[in-house]
């Protein structure tokens, strides 16, 4: 095996470590996949085709605004692609008949007959779900529609698709996730990374400043500040990063008090390196154990804040496709069990994939671990192992 | 030690001094008081739950303004004057927040603006509620999740201890109210199983029925939110006894205790269980005041419960300032004195344990 490789020997171990964790493994595979499917959700579930093709020209309305005009039409609206009118002057080539018999034009151009006067054939590519997140779905009966062969897992209480808005939804829920543990763990990392390595006075005042934060109620900072400025996805993003990020400065205050008085911390002093290059350079890839431990319950802990934010009328703007909202809907309409069984399912897989992925990573980074040959990692508990100690060697500090 | 305890005493004073500023100094940015609340109320516009339940939050909030009392139209300004002398709203903020500071540090925390009911007995009227989560949810956990955390620690390694972990992480990860609602689909909703019912700690008939119809009614009622709650709990528990199991078997004493021919039984429960139950009870401080005053507002909502997590969540909806305050400064005093107590068992537990130690 001469094959030369970009990651470093200690990486190429963890990378090794972590394909040997089947279940992580898997769950990556799986979340990978579902995520890469949710990032083209338009390709997937939308109201518009992918591709038309009008007389002879390919257009793409998954991209670009089409008015009906554009199809030989009235309206400078955009054209409504599910409506039998629209479908009948794109298959004909804009025959001025659609208008008043669309379905039988339609069923004669299925056939394969050649129309007579301007008539040139053309087609549409749709998405598997004819529906985006927001489609009004036009079928009869009572709100919440059972699942049926059009829409697989029904409808909710006002009509809209409701795979269209899982998919949707995971993506929203995912991309949130993400966004804000990112954000939070730097700020977290570096807040802590201070907090411990500079200890005494900085350490104590920033401990008081920390329970004072921790102490103010989000919920109903988030609610005023909604009232305020407006409900949108990047401020929803900010405020929580706003009250996220002190869940990993215990855990890295706790390993830089740790480390500060280790030989090798003490020895940099010596030769004068400077504080920033100390802290980031030398301490944190040995505090990273500890913090990855933290990122699954951070992860999780964002998409159910979301989804209980939602839950509770206070979370994105009404538009958008949020799980949470489906949830409210399920226990509003008990009748409709599809709902309650959708929320929790996406739920359940969503986060238990999240937990098993980074668990595997930390698993992957933590040196003391042990892999058997077979491939099962031996244990998963250290996790509340480090919390434990963190809290002890916190309190040690003080 | 003593010094520690002291110091520690002592920062109580600035955190608690500092969370109610900053919140104090927020409140005075919203627009809308409970003043515009009351008015809002005799209008007739008020009802703060219904924008709740449905789903469109910001009605309550933004629609008024805090000079002109827009809800208050119609309605003469002398009366305006007389209800913001009644909530003392005619002092500057820095008068009421000395004057309300003052009345705390006596432990007297006034009256709620909306309810002639002391902010102590609203807090007592919904305890039964979380006592009731509390209490329940932490027995099933604590019986389940100790002899669980035991057997792991023995079989650690086997496939037992692995799905067991994985199944209580997906139980941690998820949400409880998710748990919830599917429980509520199942049992509750009346498509499948119509065997729990919806709402309430108790039927409407409850005074009626005899002692043991009582009891039996109560159970029937909170076997859902209980288990709903009690999911989450299992993992931390779990995974903390068996830790602390496995570092405690591996110990000389276990050692001796098996070549003296004890069984395995009287080996983990005679002599491995007294210390590796030190950390678990070293959480009981905090459990105990969770027990009492913990309280889940998606929970309580989902199940019509009214409880603590409820309470709280409406005080701030409808500006009920004094519930706010009141129950903020006393919850933080609690939540600081039991981290306090918490550190402490640590040291009583384990001698080893001192705070003191670093340099």
């Amino acid at each position: 095996m001469a094959k030369r490789s970009f990651l470093s020997p200690l990486n190429q171990r963890r990378l090794r470590n972590f394909r040997r964790n089947r279940r992580a493994l898997w769950s990556l595979i799986i979340f990978g996949v579902l995520f890469g499917l949710s990032i083209f959700a338009e390709f997937i579930a939308n109201d518009k085709p992918i591709a038309v093709s009008y007389r002879g020209e390919i257009h793409m309305p998954i991209f670009k605004f089409y008015s009906e005009r554009d199809f030989g039409g009235d309206f400078p609206t955009e054209a409504g692609y599910g409506e039998p009118e629209v479908d009948c002057l794109i298959v004909t080539g804009g025959l001025e008949d659609c208008f008043d018999n669309p379905e039988e034009l339609i069923a004669a151009v299925d056939d394969g007959q050649t129309l007579e006067g301007d008539f040139q054939a053309g087609w549409m590519l749709w998405p598997v779900i004819p529906y985006s997140y927001n489609t009004i779905v036009d079928v009869g009966g009572v709100a919440p529609a059972p699942p049926s062969p059009q829409n697989w897992l029904g409808t909710d209480d006002t009509k809209r698709d409701v795979v269209a808005r899982v998919i949707y939804g995971f993506r929203l829920s995912v991309t949130f996730a993400l966004t804000v543990t990112v954000a939070a763990s730097i700020i977290g990392i570096m807040a802590g990374a201070v907090q411990g390595y500079f200890g005494g006075w900085t350490d104590l005042v920033f401990q008081r400043f920390i329970e004072i934060w921790t102490g103010m109620p989000s919920l109903y900072v988030i609610i005023i500040v909604f009232a305020i400025l407006g409900r949108s996805y990047w401020l929803l993003v900010f405020l929580t990063v706003l009250f996220g990020w002190p869940a990993l400065v215990g855990v890295v205050r706790a390993e830089f008090l740790r480390a500060r008085n280790l030989e090798y911390v003490r020895a940099a002093k010596a030769l004068g390196v400077r504080d920033r290059t100390i802290m980031f350079r030398h301490m944190l890839p040995n505090a990273m154990v500890a913090t990855l431990t933290m990122l699954p319950f951070l992860v999780t802990g964002a998409i159910g804040g979301l989804a209980s934010l939602d839950f509770l009328g206070f979370g994105l703007p009404s538009s958008a496709p949020s799980l949470g909202e489906m949830t409210l809907q399920a226990k509003q309409n008990l009748q409709a069990p599809w709902l309650g069984f959708t929320a929790f399912f996406t739920f359940a897989i969503m986060l238990s994939l999240l937990v098993f992925i980074f668990e595997g990573v930390r698993d992957a980074f933590d040196p003391r671990k042990t892999f058997v040959a077979d491939g099962d990692v031996v244990t998963d508990e250290t996790i509340f192992e480090t919390e434990q100690s963190a809290q002890s060697a916190g309190n040690d500090a003080r | 030690m003593g010094a520690y305890i002291l110091r520690r005493l002592l920062l109580v004073i600035p955190t608690l001094l500092g969370i109610m500023i900053i919140n104090f100094s927020l409140i005075q940015f919203v627009p809308g008081g409970p003043i515009e609340q009351i008015l809002a109320n005799l209008e007739g516009q008020g009802d703060v739950f219904e924008s709740i339940a449905g789903g469109s939050g910001d009605a309550d909030v933004g629609q008024q303004s805090e000079s002109d009392y827009v809800g208050g139209r119609g309605l003469p300004p002398e009366f305006i004057a007389e209800l913001e002398r009644e909530f003392g709203f005619d002092k500057p903020p820095l008068e009421r927040f000395l004057n309300m500071m003052w009345n705390y540090m006596r432990f007297d925390f006034g009256e709620s603006y909306f309810r002639s009911i002391s902010v102590f007995d609203l807090v007592v009227e919904k305890m039964p509620v979380s006592i009731t989560l509390g209490l329940w949810s932490t027995l099933i956990a604590y019986m389940i999740s100790i002899p669980l955390g035991i057997k792991k620690a023995v079989k650690d390694g086997t496939p037992f201890d692995t799905w067991t972990s994985g199944a209580i992480i997906v139980g941690y990860a998820i949400p409880g109210f998710l748990f919830a609602i599917l429980l509520i689909v199942l049992f509750a909703g009346g498509s499948y199983f119509r065997i729990f019912p919806l709402r309430g700690l108790t039927s409407s008939n409850f005074e009626d029925l005899t002692m043991i119809g009582k009891v039996l009614d109560y159970f029937w009622h909170i076997t859902l939110p209980v288990l709903a709650s009690t999911i989450s709990a299992f993992a931390t528990l779990t995974l903390l006894t068996k830790n602390s199991f496995l570092d405690e078997i591996k110990k000389q004493y276990v050692i001796t205790a098996r070549a003296k021919g004890l069984s395995e039984r009287r080996v983990l429960y005679g002599h491995v269980f007294r210390n590796g139950m030190l950390i678990v009870i070293s959480g009981f401080p905090a459990l105990f005041i969770g027990v009492f005053f913990g309280g889940s507002l998606i929970i309580e909502t989902l199940f019509s419960l009214d409880g603590l997590g409820r309470l709280g969540f409406e005080a701030a909806v409808a500006r009920d300032y004094p519930v706010v305050f009141g129950t903020l400064f006393a919850f933080s005093l609690i939540g600081l004195v039991v981290g306090i107590l918490t550190d402490i068992t640590y040291v009583l537990i384990d001698p080893r344990i001192d705070f003191e130690a670093r340099n």
